[in-house]
């Protein structure tokens, strides 16, 4: 990651195996897929910052490998030939997903939980939803230019309930 | 063993930054001891794309979660209510909204006035001079004349006209004809002081400012302290109090940033590590002459312990909001509800505190497990309609002292350096839970009010234990009481406490704007009586 935040792709991952990396992409397109401008999951740096924050946070490991080992073993079971949860189709994967959902329901609300801060902390997503990235240094310096108008408190001057003395 | 100072403070944080401040401005050797320590402007994560993931770690509000070296668990296992606080040179004021209100004058007359918990030993007009001198030392923004509280200064800058996430709310509010005002807080919106810009309306205050445009410690009283002559040694985690002979505070030993245990010696020592944090340093300060800890002979360290209760209840609108935009916590604040009123089957009050909404992540993870937006193809569609397309009430109720809620140390925990942790064992009243399910209530009816279309609630929100006072409480009678009217301890002439710990009861405000005004006015206090009290 540079310093601004952004994350160039790359093949592997940090703690993730060059598979698990690539299952979690495609994982991560169902819970995240493209809609008209917003990019689908796999053309953001979701799944690498999914790994920076494996790197980073221990705790996150059990969860998190734990729910692709069973969305794999769930793809396994429902598909023998073996090709894979990426060449299924897509209606089948999110049954896949829905099962494992409903049975690690813990796990997978951790890898929602990332996927989501993943990708809406991405500068190409940040962009399409219109925040500034980063934050700073601009802020949203206009709004605060414009001083409050006292006039709109007339009413309360007028009406609002005194102190008790005490 | 180092040098002896004037005056040792604990805590560099909203109040003992003031009484270093002061003392130092008087000439007086200080010594500051902080856990935490600086943290960089430049490591804020607002300067960086991915800021919002801080949010689950190293700038969490919760030391449970943050796990940094400088922070101590709390045992919550037994309370329903999250404790949160930052461990740095500027303590939680890092980690805060700026969000400012007074206590009215009814707040220091709870028993004469309804019968319950106590008065304090002081009254409104007694503090109110620090009051004013706080807000205009800090830096405040807001507007004086609001007729449900006493008159004050004029404030140092004028508020932002109202957006469209304040209109949304005003539209309500007119129409139900209830009280507001736009909320006093501990921001600058032009330059201010030195090196401060003023606020950009970047959004998270609550994980600290970047540039110096919320009033906290570290930009305020903190560097003027230093400025005097205050020295401040950071990563020092204090391990006890330290008595003489007499009884009286010789100082404390405390680890430096290397694990080394120090005693930094003082006359006179003043705690400001919080309503948590100066109760456990305390119990963990026992000896011959006080085996229950220090300054405990009446068993009232610990106990009385007041959050401020909160439900967060939200609304969601048709219309864009750009409810994400501008200082999270400083906009308006509605004190309809605030004082006792029989008919809603609980006495005291709770204000109403109407701030701004998620941030992009924010609105994806919903408030927990179970609110989160869904995956799949609906998930985009759901994110258009809820991001800055809300608006969020906190209800915060009036907590009544109770002894049984209350810090203890923990027996299986403890910090990186071996000291018992505090376990906290908390109870919502009967009384706290009818004044939140009373302001859910008028929350839910303002935002229907205000046009939303959907509103939900939390009945209690976990994690939004902010406020942590009353656990050393102040009082006239030492049987009852841990400090008297100036922070001073009943059983320790020389050790005095300034944060939120001394407060008698909560009102249903904000503290910190009061936790400062008291730690000025014993500070004030202690500037006159040096030799009369110092060891």
């Amino acid at each position: 990651m540079n310093a601004t935040g952004s994350r160039p792709d790359q093949p592997n991952g940090t703690v993730l195996t060059a598979d698990e990396l690539s299952l979690l992409r495609s994982v991560q397109d169902r819970l995240v897929p493209g809609d008209g401008q917003m990019p689908p999951a796999h053309a953001t740096g979701a799944a690498i910052a999914v790994d920076t924050y494996l790197a980073e946070r221990t705790e996150l490991r059990a969860p998190i490998l734990g729910v692709l080992r069973a969305i794999s073993i769930a793809t396994a079971v429902h598909d023998p030939a073996h090709a894979g949860f990426a060449h299924l189709d897509g209606d089948v994967q999110d049954e896949i997903l829905h099962k494992v959902e409903a049975s690690e329901p813990e796990w997978f609300d951790c890898l929602l939980v990332q996927t989501y801060t993943g990708y809406y902390t991405d500068p190409t997503v940040q962009a399409v939803i219109g925040v500034p990235s980063p934050l700073q240094p601009a802020g949203y310096a206009s709004m605060m230019q414009p001083t409050f108008d006292e006039r709109r408190l007339d009413r309360v001057r007028a009406t609002a309930r005194p102190w008790r003395e005490a | 063993m180092t040098d002896l100072a004037d005056v040792l403070v604990i805590g560099a944080g909203a109040s003992g930054a003031v009484v270093a401040w002061a003392l130092a401005r008087a000439g007086r050797k200080v010594v500051i001891l902080e856990q935490g320590d600086w943290i960089d402007p430049s490591a804020y994560p607002q300067h960086r794309a991915d800021w919002e993931r801080f949010r689950q770690t190293t700038f969490n509000r919760d030391p449970n979660v943050r796990k940094l070296p400088e922070d101590y668990p709390v045992d919550v296992t037994d309370s329903p209510i999250d404790p949160l606080m930052f461990n740095a040179v500027g303590g939680s004021t890092i980690h805060w909204t700026g969000h400012i209100p007074r206590f009215r004058p009814s707040d220091f007359r709870v028993k004469t006035l309804d019968g319950v918990a106590d008065d304090w030993p002081l009254d409104y007009w007694e503090l109110e001079p620090y009051y004013d001198a706080n807000d205009a030392y800090i830096g405040v923004t807001g507007l004086n004349g609001d007729p449900s509280n006493p008159p004050r200064t004029p404030r140092t800058f004028v508020p932002p006209a109202l957006d469209a996430t304040g209109e949304a709310y005003v539209r309500g509010l007119e129409k139900l004809g209830w009280h507001w005002w736009p909320s006093d807080a501990a921001l600058i919106t032009r330059p201010h002081g030195t090196g401060r810009l003023g606020c950009n309306g970047c959004g998270p205050c609550d994980i600290g400012c970047p540039i110096g445009a919320m009033s906290s410690a570290h930009v305020t009283y903190v560097p003027d302290a230093i400025r005097h002559g205050a020295t401040l040694i950071t990563r020092a985690r204090v391990r006890e109090l330290v008595l003489d002979d007499r009884g009286l505070v010789a100082g404390a030993a405390y680890y430096d940033r290397d694990g080394h245990l120090q005693v930094q010696r003082a006359r006179v020592t003043v705690l400001g590590a919080n309503g948590i944090g100066t109760p456990r340093l305390l119990l963990n300060s026992k000896s011959a002459r006080f085996p229950s800890g220090l300054a405990n002979s009446s068993d009232q360290v610990g106990r009385n312990f007041m959050f401020h209760p909160v439900a967060v209840v939200r609304g969601v609108f048709e219309e864009h909001l750009n409810s994400h935009q501008g200082p999270v916590g400083a906009l308006i604040n509605s004190q309809e509800f605030y004082e006792t009123d029989p008919a809603r089957g609980a006495l005291r009050g709770y204000q109403l505190q109407l701030v701004r909404d998620s941030q992009p992540v924010g609105a994806a993870l919903g408030r927990g497990p179970g609110r989160r937006l869904p995956w799949g193809k609906g998930h985009h569609e759901a994110h258009r309609k809820e991001f800055s397309h809300g608006l969020t009430i906190v209800v915060m109720a009036e907590d009544l002292p109770e002894s049984h809620n209350r810090v203890t140390l923990s027996t299986t925990n403890t910090d990186a350096h071996g000291i018992p942790a505090a376990k906290l064992t908390y109870t919502l009243s009967q009384n706290s839970r009818a004044l939140l399910d009373h302001g859910i209530a008028r929350a839910t009816e303002l935002l229907e009010a205000s046009g939303a279309h959907t509103v939900t609630h939390d009945r209690l929100t976990r994690v939004a234990g902010w406020h942590l006072m009353g656990t050393t409480r102040m009082g006239t009678d030492p049987s009852n009481s841990v400090v008297d009217r100036w922070g001073r301890a009943h059983d320790v002439g020389n050790l005095f406490i300034v944060d939120g710990s001394i407060f008698v009861t909560s009102a249903p405000v904000n503290p910190t704007t009061t936790i400062q005004a008291l730690a000025r006015r014993t500070a004030d206090w202690l500037v006159d009586h040096f030799e009369e009290v110092a060891g």
